[in-house]
């Protein structure tokens, strides 16, 4: 809604260079900055563009973009999901463990989507109903998920995932890998849901403003418990493409998932206040973090560089949202 | 009104204080001030009113340096200056005490009061007993004794308001802005702030005082400034002016007008609170409201106003007592009972009222969704036509489903909180102080809205402050006291004094008011 009142103006009386180059880079940063990256990547690193490599590209980036449109949901209602990558690590197990044990598909699959409920709607009550700050309750759910995952595990996570979603991870259509269909197709339906339903608007609402939603008869709890439902489910899907596609489960699975997914939705135009973002930013926040890594895979830097290449795009990302922001309010 | 305010009409010679020439800004293609003239002469309080949308505010961030005119000069004492920055106006000697505090509240009383200016003691290093000692002499000039080693979150308001006014002395300001000052004040601590106004005047400062409430305007002020759609109406002596000609001038309508003619056809109870207790708030309140009428709620500030209209939507944890709709018990959140056909308008149209960052057309169909779709997927353009619908009923400016709610002046924001609920037909309404903070102009229409509705057979709960407003539209007035009800008065039996002397406790000696009243603080003029 702000970015409307913001064209309209604009339209009206024309503001500074400056302020029009902060306006446009905020709306798009993260799609020129992928697209700078591409740029360099084909100078710097040709080697990006070979098939193999795309096609991991494009696998991690789908995995990490289903976290991502649940975690962007429990951003628009002004929480934060501390424990995503918890519930990706568990499923990882859950699926090797069918895989050793026999046990069926349908059954191993029904014990993952039961855990991944368990874990949002115990997020979802110690934020609603118990009033705990969003990411304390969410940390509490990783530290004691990942604590059940070591007792079960005996800390030895490793082994092979099933056959079938091995195929999942690595099969195509048409050349696109199954798992980025798999997250586009998601991506479309949470799209279609945020703009066209009414608990699309619910979502809106409560994340601008919970109290004034509530006196408008909005079922603020209801919302707010689905918000994190839906995000464990996600992280359950996104669970099954990481280790579908690695072919094994270590107990490294899931580790940067947590901060990945908030990192990537922020730098996709989510606000952390709540009630501000969408599908399209959070998809290409994914693609944009997703893209870094693997360049400094392929560039044959240290893996620390990541991180560092990171942190400094999250910073381009935040402060270039803050000053789009303290301007909107400057002319309001 | 006992403050009754010396005038200083024979100043027509003094050099004025603070002088705005032909001042212009506009936003996008709103032109706020159109070449506007505004002078204050020093020592004196200066009234300048007008609706939302008037003005007022763009002309408080010009003294502040907030924004830059377009066109213009801003003179003060003599040197014009064509921009002035947040430094160069402290500098120059304005002072603008904002509606909402700009204070640390982990920080002290002096602390505060010299902000980014602590007095350095032996060694330089900053010394907080002669901040506390200059602090202590700025706030005796102000009549009071506060200590200035408290911290500021353990502060009333009316006593954070002072901090306001000693930062901006000790900045040794000569022109001090207030912005509203009196919308989160209750009718004691007004008179402390009315208090402390007058002895700035006698020190030779002037005031610019920025009310909604004209009946502060006659009661403060010594000369009075109109403004009108961006442009200068008119400066007065206050003392010569009327309240009708006032309103005339802001809206261009007399007061007669304010008040909608009210021919009440009254049915059966619709909404029944029956012996209702909340907890320390409420104890054993019964109200009736039959359909087609219109009942008041009077009552000091914390006499559980508020706490009823909110019970009545499930918002209190309710220990005893029923609440009947067509003799069926409501239920207890939000959005069940609008279903059932009751709806709350809150007092806090900010934190309660408006979803804002949203437009205005997610804000009118939020409590009806629902009946804009199907299987939960919505139809934009029923909800679109929906919206312009009742935007066009409801006089919203600008008329627009798509402007964010925010950008919108209180009026209209509180138009589309009302507007709102229409469309889910309720059959009981409780409003809670829906005018406050609203101009004359969208307060007349919100009344025409509030009669419309009786008209139609809603029964209505209106609890207000404002008793101008309680007994220009209410058929009846329950008055409550310390949560529990004083009185029940009729519309030819309700006055000003019934009111007042039920809502405080027999016996009290000093009588408090509610809300100064205009034609009182008008035959005291006289």
């Amino acid at each position: 809604m702000t970015l409307s009142t913001a064209v309209d103006r604009s339209a009206a009386h024309r503001p500074p260079l400056a302020v029009q180059v902060v306006d446009w880079l905020s709306r798009y940063s993260a799609i020129s900055t992928t697209v700078l990256l591409l740029i360099v990547a084909a100078i710097v690193t040709p080697t990006f563009y070979d098939e193999t490599n795309l096609r991991t590209v494009a696998v991690q980036t789908s995995a990490l973009g289903i976290v991502v449109l649940g975690q962007m949901v429990v951003l628009l209602v002004r929480g934060i999901d501390m424990s995503v990558s918890a519930v990706v690590a568990v499923t990882g197990v859950i699926a090797t463990s069918a895989a050793g044990g026999g046990a069926n598909i349908a059954i191993s699959l029904a014990a993952a989507v039961g855990l991944a409920l368990m874990v949002g709607l115990v997020n979802g009550l110690l934020i609603t109903w118990r009033k705990v700050p969003p990411f304390i309750a969410t940390f509490i759910m990783f530290i004691v998920v990942s604590g059940a995952l070591l007792a079960y595990t005996k800390a030895q996570t490793s082994g092979s995932a099933p056959a079938w979603l091995r195929r999942v991870g690595s099969g195509s259509i048409a050349g696109v890998p199954l798992p980025t269909i798999i997250w586009i197709a998601m991506g479309l339906l949470l799209f279609g849901v945020l703009t066209r339903t009414i608990w699309g608007r619910y979502v809106y609402s409560v994340g601008a403003n919970p109290e004034a939603s509530r006196h408008a008869g909005v079922p603020v709890f209801a919302v707010t418990m689905s918000a994190y439902v839906l995000c464990a489910l996600c992280a359950l899907v996104g669970g099954l493409m990481y280790s579908g596609y690695s072919g094994y489960i270590d107990q490294n699975l899931g580790n940067n998932v947590n901060l990945n997914s908030i990192a990537a939705a922020i730098i996709g135009g989510v606000a952390f206040s709540g009630g501000r973002g969408g599908v399209l930013g959070a998809a290409v926040g994914a693609l944009l973090l997703t893209v870094l890594t693997n360049m400094v895979v392929v560039a044959g830097l240290e893996i620390y560089w990541q991180l560092i290449a990171q942190g400094l795009v999250l910073i381009f990302a935040v402060a270039i949202n803050g000053l789009r922001d303290r301007w909107i309010r400057d002319t309001a | 009104m006992t403050l009754a305010s010396p005038v200083s009409t024979e100043s027509g010679s003094t050099e004025p204080l603070l002088e705005l020439r032909n001042v212009s800004k506009a936003f996008g293609g709103v032109q706020a001030l159109d070449r506007v003239n505004f002078t204050v002469l020093p020592g004196e309080i200066h009234a300048l009113v007008g609706e939302n949308g008037a003005g007022k505010s763009t002309l408080v961030k010009i003294l502040a340096g907030a924004y830059v005119p377009d066109s213009g000069e801003v003179i003060v004492s003599g040197e014009s200056h064509a921009t002035l920055t947040p430094q160069r106006a402290r500098a120059a000697g304005i002072a603008v005490v904002h509606q909402e505090f700009n204070l640390l509240s982990e920080l002290t009383v002096a602390e505060n009061v010299f902000l980014g200016m602590l007095p350095k003691g032996r060694l330089g290093a900053v010394s907080p007993e002669k901040a506390a000692r200059l602090t202590t002499a700025i706030l005796a000039r102000l009549g009071s004794d506060l200590d200035p080693r408290r911290y500021v979150l353990q502060l009333s308001v009316v006593e954070q308001q002072l901090v306001e006014i000693a930062k901006a002395l000790a900045g040794n300001a000569r022109c001090i802005v207030m912005d509203e000052p009196s919308t989160v004040l209750s009718p004691e601590e007004l008179k402390v702030l009315y208090a402390v106004l007058h002895r700035l005047r006698d020190e030779g400062r002037s005031i610019v005082y920025i009310s909604h409430r004209l009946s502060e305007v006659f009661a403060l002020s010594d000369r009075v400034t109109v403004f009108k759609d961006g442009r200068f109406v008119s400066s007065d002596n206050t003392v010569e002016m009327t309240e009708d000609e006032l309103i005339r001038r802001m809206v261009g309508r007399p007061i007669s007008e304010l008040f909608p003619e009210r021919v009440p056809s009254i049915g059966e109870p619709v909404l029944e609170v029956r012996n209702l207790t909340v907890p320390g708030k409420l104890f054993d309140v019964s109200v009736t409201v039959r359909r087609g009428e219109i009942v008041g709620l009077a009552g000091l500030g914390g006499s559980g106003r508020t706490t009823l209209a909110r019970a009545v939507v499930g918002l209190e944890d309710v220990a005893a007592g029923q609440i009947l709709l067509e003799g069926t018990r409501v239920p207890r959140s939000p959005g069940p009972c609008a279903r059932a056909g009751v709806v709350m308008v809150p007092e806090d149209r900010k934190a309660h009222g408006i979803v804002a960052g949203r437009s205005v057309a997610a804000n009118l169909s939020l409590p009806s969704l629902r009946r804009f779709s199907r299987a939960g997927v919505l139809s934009f353009k029923r909800e679109q036509s929906m919206a312009a619908r009742l935007i066009a009923q409801f006089g919203v400016r600008p008329a627009s489903t798509r402007v964010s709610i925010h950008n919108l002046s209180g009026g209209n924001q509180q138009k589309v909180v009302l507007a709102k609920w229409f469309d889910t037909s309720p059959k009981a309404v409780v409003l809670d102080e829906p005018t406050r903070g609203v101009d004359v102009g969208a307060k007349s229409e919100i009344y025409a809205i509030i009669e419309d509705l009786s008209a139609r057979g809603v029964g209505v709960l209106l609890a207000s402050s404002d008793l101008t407003e309680l007994l220009g539209v209410c058929d009846r007035i329950v008055v409550l006291r310390e949560g529990r009800v004083a009185a029940e008065l009729n519309r030819s039996d309700a006055s000003e004094e019934s009111i007042l002397r039920a809502a405080v406790a027999s016996g009290t000696s000093d009588e408090p008011e509610i809300a100064p009243q205009a034609p009182q603080s008008r035959t005291e003029k006289q």
